[in-house]
């Protein structure tokens, strides 16, 4: 969607006036798209232009830049396409560029459940939102999808789980040792404690009996 | 409420006077029973013994048994040998030791820790004693002021009968120097009674037997 506000426009360095053109962009973009950040895709698509991806498709996410609006007036033209359509088409060739989202929502990056610790990928019910991307080799956007976050390697937490695995070998180890010391201990003792039983009994009767005399 | 009592016998005569006999007399009716043999005279006695091991086996065996005997028959060193005994002994507890000629062990004015602990100490683990000697002045004072019965034969010696005098009174040591030379009178110390004849062997019996 497309349109210019009512509000008075102001004077700005790049392409005159700016106007709030607000757009619906695909939802791994949301946060990522900002007024400055596509003025600098203009400033740079006007100074050498070049060929524009197709259009991604509009998604759920909207957002309102402050954009030139003679700027925006020349990119739909020679485009031949509506500003919103230009504007995503422009945004499409600079995706890997784009930065880290933003979040429009106050303290909403503490509210967002984070990985911590030994957190498995599996259970993390979040969804990973992945961009769509340009294939030049067959002219086509590869779509954008969402998807369960992929377990990614963490040094610390795979050291974590090293040294715990290597602990729990030792502590298994020792727990052997200690089992196998008292088999060899307690049975042991007992076959020697029966050898010597036998050897006793066999010196034990050779002591006479004591029959005392009666008064 | 009943007290834990030995009983300590004394038996004072020249050789050949009939002491050996009159403990055997005395010992074979013992249910518990073992004898520091000097002389290796006890020869009636079933187990004998000839090291210190032996004994330790002895007990050993004797341990679960309600009646033993045996004799130990000393070939090196007496008094170490009785010393390591007597330890045997006391831990053993409950039984009579006799000892052949006590003298060998002891004198007038001494006598070994050992012999003393099961002297003083003895009726706490229930260890009774029966000794014998050729000289009563040759008996630790220690050991005739702790016996409770003296066996008497004839003695003619003036230092002897004058150790007689003096624990069992003059009447006594009178006696005992007109005694015939197999003759012998029983005196107790409690009571100081002079005992004779079957009510002697009795008497002998049942405090030997530990019979109150």
């Amino acid at each position: 969607m497309f349109g210019f506000a009512s509000f008075p426009a102001k004077r700005s360095e790049f392409g005159g006036v700016r106007v709030p053109v607000k757009i619906r962009i695909p939802d791994a973009w949301e946060g990522r798209v900002h007024s400055e950040v596509v003025r600098s895709m203009l400033q740079g698509w006007f100074q050498r232009p070049y060929l524009l991806p197709p259009d991604p498709g509009p998604g759920r996410a909207r957002v309102s830049l402050n954009l030139p609006r003679r700027a925006v007036k020349v990119l739909e033209g020679l485009s031949g396409e509506s500003p919103s359509v230009a504007l995503r088409r422009l945004i499409a060739a600079h995706v890997p560029t784009l930065p880290a989202p933003r979040y429009a929502r106050p303290f909403a990056a503490l509210l967002e459940p984070r990985q911590v610790g030994f957190v498995s990928p599996v259970t993390d019910a979040r969804l990973i939102l992945r961009s769509p991307v340009w294939d030049a080799a067959t002219g086509r956007w590869i779509p954008g999808v969402a998807s369960r976050p992929v377990a990614m390697p963490d040094h610390a937490v795979e050291a974590k789980r090293a040294m715990q695995s290597e602990l729990s070998f030792w502590f298994w180890l020792a727990v052997g040792a200690v089992v196998l010391w008292a088999l060899w201990k307690y049975v042991g003792t007992g076959v020697s404690g029966v050898a010597e039983s036998a050897s006793i009994a066999e010196e034990l009767p050779r002591f006479t009996e004591w029959i005392p005399s009666g008064l | 409420m009943t007290e834990i009592q030995n009983r300590i016998v004394g038996v004072i005569g020249r050789k050949g006077s009939g002491k050996s006999t009159l403990a055997r007399g005395v010992l074979e009716r013992c249910d518990r029973l073992f004898v520091f043999d000097t002389m290796g005279e006890h020869s009636w006695v079933p187990n004998t013994l000839r090291d210190l091991d032996e004994v330790d086996q002895f007990f050993a065996w004797a341990e679960m048994r309600d009646r033993f005997a045996g004799r130990y028959v000393p070939e090196g060193d007496i008094a170490s040998d009785f010393a390591e005994l007597a330890g045997v002994v006391y831990d053993q507890g409950e039984l009579l030791l006799a000892v052949e000629e006590i003298p060998l062990l002891c004198s007038a004015s001494y006598i070994p820790p050992e012999l003393g602990r099961l002297v003083r100490l003895g009726r706490h683990r229930r260890v009774s004693l029966l000794w014998t000697a050729q000289r009563a002045a040759e008996v630790s004072r220690t050991l005739t002021a702790m016996t409770d019965v003296f066996v008497l034969f004839s003695c003619t010696e003036p230092r002897d009968l004058d150790a007689i005098r003096e624990r069992c009174g003059g009447e006594t040591a009178d006696k005992v120097s007109r005694l015939g030379l197999h003759d012998w009178l029983a005196w107790v110390v409690i009571g100081r009674r002079e005992l004779g004849g079957l009510e002697a062997e009795r008497i002998l019996a049942e405090m030997v037997l530990q019979e109150d």
